[in-house]
């Protein structure tokens, strides 16, 4: 793996600086960012909501749990309860990486894994027919109905790609990442 | 950006997750963690074989309080929804002791009941059912059930038309918020309100549904004393194996 340039003021592109220099490759990651953020702080919001005072369009984490329960992983109480506590947190704080672009690769990259686990869970969900409501954004159907369907599966690979497209790009332009110089290597590592 | 990319890329991951989980931890130290609802994570995988004495509670449920058994299920439904003498409900909840805690996973019951023509039962002819929740109470499946198989109690969906169409606990009527906001709908009202003195279970989705409550919370307003809101409601309902549902919508 080639070291990669450091960045202009516009954007930092960790892919071998391919294409580092065009607009776009600046611009559309930092578009792609704000977006994943924001859905992701949104969908952690609302899933925790009711315990922040939100109003009871929000849900708390024993909601959530009841919806994890639903689809029958067989994990018992204590880790869907670590679980229904633990999701909508990271979702939040990788949301909120994302929108200020700090560690904003990792925090996609940790998007993409939960992108890959939900959509474990919902292919089993489907091949096994259990009748498990989607609460992904607590009780707003964001493009999908409420009953886990086909859709969820489209959109959470959706979501998985854009944010695997951060993790490959980087930040972009206008992240706080960006404020601090990438360092020299020390060792050749990863 | 940074130098070795995909080294700085597992850092950056492991902190996100760190800060993520930490803010976790607090909330779940300063809410505690989710309470056990219904024990059904571990014990949905495998049926229930709770200890098959028992004459079947469903059988006879009213006799005890003085009158004639009344089913809160369609005849076509019941034979289905009656659990077979083998894996009963045993103890689960007799007459009259309605506070004993019924066994953590109700028996299996044969598949669910589908029936479509169902005609609304005469629940008034119930004589004076065992009353458990008194006030506004929170009841989980096991009790909900314990309640079902003694038929003391209405059901109230508090679903959709639809939602209910697609599969509801038999006997259950259909009572969506907006029809009694406010009073608005006096039929549907008179259509409970002889269960004013009597046990109401009102339920709705479960997960991330209100309407239960809210209905609850109009009925109540309406002197209606003993409301229990079923929390994991259909959901809750159809992790466990084998309890019936019914489909089609209600006359």
């Amino acid at each position: 793996m080639s070291t990669d340039q450091t960045s202009s003021a516009g954007g930092a592109c960790s892919l071998g600086g391919r294409g580092c220099s065009s607009p776009l490759s600046a611009a559309l990651p930092t578009v792609l960012r704000v977006a994943l953020g924001s859905i992701f702080v949104f969908s952690g919001v609302m899933k925790v909501g009711r315990d922040l005072g939100l109003g009871a369009d929000t849900m708390a984490p024993v909601d959530f749990y009841a919806s994890i329960n639903a689809f029958k992983l067989g994990l018992g109480h204590d880790v869907t309860s670590a679980l229904a506590y633990a999701i909508p947190w990271v979702e939040i704080v990788a949301g909120a990486a994302l929108l200020l672009g700090l560690a904003a690769r990792g925090a996609a990259a940790i998007v993409a894994v939960l992108m890959l686990a939900f959509g474990v869970g919902i292919a089993r969900v489907l091949v096994n027919g259990y009748d498990a409501s989607c609460t992904c954004f607590g009780k707003i159907g964001l493009f999908c109905g409420p009953t886990i369907g086909p859709c969820h599966l489209v959109r959470n690979a959706g979501l998985m790609g854009i944010a695997l497209v951060i993790v490959a790009m980087g930040p972009g332009m206008l992240a706080l990442g960006n404020l601090w110089p990438a360092r020299a290597c020390a060792k050749k590592g990863g | 950006m940074a130098c070795c990319p995909l080294r700085s890329l597992v850092w950056q991951a492991v902190a996100v997750a760190a800060v993520g989980v930490g803010a976790a931890g607090v909330h779940m130290a300063l809410r505690g963690p989710v309470p056990e609802p219904d024990r059904w994570s571990t014990d949905a995988a495998t049926p229930a074989k709770d200890g098959g004495g028992g004459a079947g509670a469903g059988a006879t449920p009213n006799s005890a309080a003085g009158g004639p058994p009344v089913s809160l299920v369609p005849p076509a439904d019941r034979p289905s929804a009656q659990p077979p003498p083998g894996p009963s409900a045993g103890d689960l909840t007799a007459p009259g002791q309605p506070q004993v805690p019924p066994p953590s996973v109700p028996p299996a019951l044969p598949a669910a009941a589908s029936g479509s023509g169902s005609q609304l039962p005469d629940i008034s002819a119930i004589p004076q059912p065992p009353v458990v929740s008194m006030g506004r109470a929170e009841i989980d499946t096991p009790l909900a059930y314990s309640h079902w198989l003694t038929r003391d109690a209405l059901f109230v969906d508090a679903r959709s038309p639809q939602e209910f169409a697609a599969g509801h606990i038999p006997g259950a009527i259909n009572i969506p918020p907006d029809q009694v906001r406010g009073g608005r709908n006096p039929e549907v009202l008179a259509r409970v309100m002889h269960m004013r003195e009597k046990q109401v279970i009102v339920y709705c989705g479960g997960g991330a549904c209100d309407a239960s409550k809210e209905v609850a919370q109009e009925l109540f307003g309406r002197s209606f004393l003993y409301m229990a809101v079923y929390t994991s409601g259909m959901q809750g309902w159809r992790t466990y194996p084998g309890l019936p549902v019914q489909t089609g919508s209600q006359p």
